[in-house]
C-alpha cells in the first residue's frame, strides 16, 4: 500500500509535457529526453505501421531530430502531439516515396516475410501469429491515406479533429476515410476466414 | 474513445488485438538521438562557398588596384610637387634676371650705342615709309 501511494506522488511528480516543451524551447535536452521516452513507442509503432521495419530506427530518429529542431518555433505548446504526429507522417510520406523510387518490390512485401519471422522467434502461438500477419496484410493493402487515419484512429486512439490536424485535411474526409478503411479491412478480414 | 458507433465497429478489437507490433529499438537508438541533438546545439563553423569566390575575388581586385593606383598617385603627387616647385624657382629667377634692369654704374657705351643703332634704323624705315 505504501509502496503503491509511493508510485503515485512520484507519478504526480512527474513535469507534465507542456512542461517538458517548455523546458525543450529553452533547449534543455534533458527535458527532450523526457519528452522521446513518453512519445517514443507510440511514434514508432506508427511508423512501423505506415513504412514497414527497414530504417525505422534512423526513421524515428529523424522524427525526433526534427521535433528537437522544431520546437523553439512550436507557439501552440499544448498542440505537442499533434505537431509530432505531423512531423511523423511527413517523414513516413517522405520514406514511402524514397523507397517508391528505390525499389521495385513494394516494402510491405518484403515486410511480411520479416514480420512472419519476427512472430516465430517471438514463440508467439500459431493462430496469432496468423491473425497478425492478416491484420498486418489487410493494412497493407489499403491506400497510405486510409491506412493512416485508421491507425491513427483506431489503433493510436487519437480523435478525428486532431487526425485532420495531422494530415491537413478536413474533418469530414477523415470520417469518410475511416469509414472506407473499416469496410475494406472487415471485407478483407471476411474473405480470410475470419467472422467478426 | 473516439469511434463512431456505426456497424463498420467490427474489425476494431480484432484489429487492436492483433496489430503489428514493431521490433524493438536499436538499444543505442536514444544515445544516438541525444548524440546528434548536442551536434546540433554545438555552433557550426561555416563552410566557404564557391558561390562566394567570384564576388571576393572582384572586390580584392578592385581594393588592391585602388589602393595601388592611389599609393601611385600619392607618390608621383609628391615628385611633382618637388620638381615642380624646382622649376618654377628656376624660371622665376631667370625671369627676375632678364627683368632686373641695368644698374647706374652697369651702363655702358656699348649698350647706348644698340639703343641709338635701333633709333636711327627705326628712324631710317619710317623715311622710307614716307
Amino acid at each position: 500500500m505504501q509502496l503503491l501511494i509511493e508510485e503515485r506522488i512520484a507519478i504526480d511528480k512527474l513535469p507534465s509535457d507542456r512542461e517538458l516543451v517548455l523546458r525543450c524551447q529553452q533547449r534543455d535536452s534533458a527535458a527532450f529526453r523526457q519528452l522521446y521516452q513518453n512519445y517514443q513507442a507510440r511514434v514508432r509503432a506508427t511508423l512501423y505501421q505506415l513504412c514497414g521495419n527497414e530504417g525505422l530506427d534512423d526513421l524515428v530518429q529523424e522524427v525526433f531530430l526534427k521535433a528537437w529542431k522544431g520546437l523553439p518555433k512550436l507557439r501552440e505548446v499544448d498542440y505537442f502531439s499533434t505537431w509530432l504526429y505531423r512531423i511523423a507522417w511527413n517523414a513516413a510520406v517522405d520514406r514511402r516515396k524514397k523507397l517508391a523510387k528505390n525499389q521495385k518490390v513494394s516494402f510491405e512485401e518484403e515486410d511480411f516475410a520479416e514480420r512472419e519471422d519476427l512472430d516465430a522467434a517471438r514463440g508467439g502461438d500459431l493462430m496469432a501469429i496468423h491473425y497478425r500477419d492478416l491484420v498486418a496484410k489487410s493494412l497493407a493493402s489499403l491506400s497510405l491515406e486510409h491506412r493512416a487515419v485508421l491507425i491513427l484512429h483506431d489503433l493510436e486512439d487519437i480523435p478525428q479533429k486532431e487526425i485532420a490536424q495531422i494530415l491537413s485535411i478536413p474533418t469530414g474526409t477523415v470520417k469518410s476515410r475511416l469509414h472506407h478503411a473499416r469496410n475494406y479491412v472487415k471485407k478483407f478480414l471476411q474473405q480470410q476466414g475470419i467472422s467478426l | 474513445m473516439h469511434r463512431p458507433s456505426d456497424d463498420d465497429d467490427n474489425p476494431i478489437d480484432f484489429l487492436q488485438q492483433y496489430r503489428p507490433t514493431p521490433p524493438p529499438a536499436a538499444p543505442d537508438l536514444e544515445r544516438r538521438l541525444m548524440d546528434s541533438i548536442v551536434a546540433c546545439q554545438q555552433p557550426k563553423r561555416k563552410k566557404f562557398s564557391s558561390i562566394w569566390f567570384i564576388p571576393c575575388t572582384i572586390a580584392a581586385t578592385i581594393a588592391i588596384a585602388w589602393v595601388g593606383v592611389d599609393r601611385n598617385y600619392q607618390t608621383a603627387r609628391k615628385i611633382d610637387d618637388a620638381e615642380i616647385e624646382k622649376v618654377f624657382l628656376s624660371d622665376w629667377q631667370e625671369v627676375e634676371a632678364s627683368l632686373s634692369l641695368p644698374q647706374e654704374g652697369d651702363i655702358s657705351e656699348a649698350n647706348w650705342l644698340l639703343v641709338t643703332e635701333e633709333n636711327n634704323s627705326s628712324l631710317t624705315t619710317n623715311d622710307s615709309l614716307k
